[in-house]
């Protein structure tokens, strides 16, 4: 918790190659047939991860749906131009968090009031702890949270979430130490109140 | 960004999406002309499909995506569904701020994912006042929708009867907001 980025096992990375060997043949599918099987095969793969980034970036499962339908609207829009310099994963994530960008823009910068309190009941339902800690990150102000999330959840690293959020290393690694300060605090404000019931 | 790393995460990297959000978005895609789409009216005859489509295409242009429905097209579970539709017109609000925008949006959102949270909502949309009005006479500026008798939004969605979508018509906040509503039933084609 110390804010540097973790070491890639070179396993992970050989794990890594041959997943971007099947997205190939994935999109290479789609492009040809442009056809709702071969949509589905994609999204099987990737929604689950842009809907757990965008669900957590924007503390709401409603625009958490919504930023995901505006993901594979721009995806199925721009594939062909897509050049694999990043996985396939990478690059609809970074749709994502543009697109959550754009709709803090267009709210006005303004906190959002999220619109649906929880995460939906049809997420793997977390016990204990794991409940505690969504909410927690889910509470984080946005600044915080975007970082804590792309950063310990989603495997960013700090010179990708400075070119994703239009901020320096520095304050990356600031606002992801200060994310995780708040967040200890909030678990621990938790846990303490059970222990006085 | 390493995509395998789930054992070290603080939390699971990976969520399932909303029931039904798969067809939904497969539908969207479909009614953009991103991907090609077997359905129901599609396989009544390829006329049908297509006026279908235009229909949908219609609905769909000009959408602003801030307030962009999570529903786009039908529901997962109403795939086969045989249930009356019902389309609700929201006129313009008769005062209608910019700065009271998000609120609102946040507002008509939340009662559109209580409807949905019934199995009710389909799809809904608001519109910009913008837009061309298109004749054999040749095309013109839209005009802005009037109070009274325009159209700035919609939402579509199914019911048991019309008496049923006029109670969900009155439960939406559009009309304390002193907008009108124009409930029309979908003709079963």
């Amino acid at each position: 918790v110390d804010g540097r980025d973790p070491p890639r096992a070179p396993v992970r990375r050989a794990v890594t190659v041959e997943a971007e060997s099947s997205d190939r043949v994935l999109v290479s599918r789609f492009l040809s047939r442009r056809d709702d099987a071969s949509f589905r095969d994609i999204y099987s793969r990737h929604a689950g991860a842009v809907y757990a980034l965008s669900a957590r970036l924007s503390g709401s499962a409603a625009d958490g749906e919504d930023l995901l339908q505006e993901v594979w609207i721009r995806a199925a829009s721009s594939l062909e131009a897509f050049r694999w310099e990043s996985t396939l994963r990478t690059w609809l994530c970074g749709i994502a968090v543009n697109c959550w960008r754009e709709l803090q823009r267009r709210r006005g910068g303004m906190a959002l009031a999220p619109d649906v309190p929880d995460l939906p009941d049809e997420a793997p339902v977390p016990a204990g702890e794991r409940v505690d800690l969504e909410r927690a990150v889910r509470a984080l102000p946005n600044g915080f949270r975007e970082v804590l999330v792309l950063h310990d959840v989603h495997g960013y690293t700090h010179r990708e979430i400075g070119e994703l959020l239009g901020i320096d290393e520095g304050t990356s690694k600031s606002q992801l130490s200060r994310g995780r300060r708040s967040l200890r605090e909030a678990l621990e404000k938790r846990t303490a109140a059970r222990g006085e019931r | 960004m390493n995509d395998e790393e789930a054992s070290e995460r603080l939390l699971p990297a990976e969520l399932d999406p909303p029931p039904g959000a798969r067809d939904r978005i497969a539908d969207t895609l479909a009614a953009r002309g991103l991907i090609r789409r077997r359905s129901r009216l599609r396989r009544a005859g390829p006329a049908l499909a297509a006026a279908a489509a235009a229909f949908a295409a219609g609905l769909l242009v000009g959408a602003a995506p801030g307030v962009r429905g999570r529903a786009h097209a039908r529901p997962e579970s109403a795939g086969s569904s045989t249930a009356p539709r019902f389309v609700l017109f929201l006129s313009p609000l008769p005062f209608e701020d910019a700065a009271g925008e998000p609120a609102r949006v946040s507002e008509y959102r939340r009662w559109a994912a209580e409807v949905r949270g019934r199995g009710r909502f389909v799809a809904g949309e608001k519109l910009e006042d913008s837009g061309r009005v298109v004749s054999i006479s040749g095309d013109s500026a839209a005009p802005a929708p009037d109070p009274q008798g325009g159209v700035a939004g919609y939402f579509l969605f199914e019911a048991k009867n019309l008496e049923e979508a006029v109670a969900i018509a009155r439960s939406c906040p559009h009309v304390k907001r002193g907008g009108r509503i124009t409930v029309r039933p979908v003709a079963p084609v």
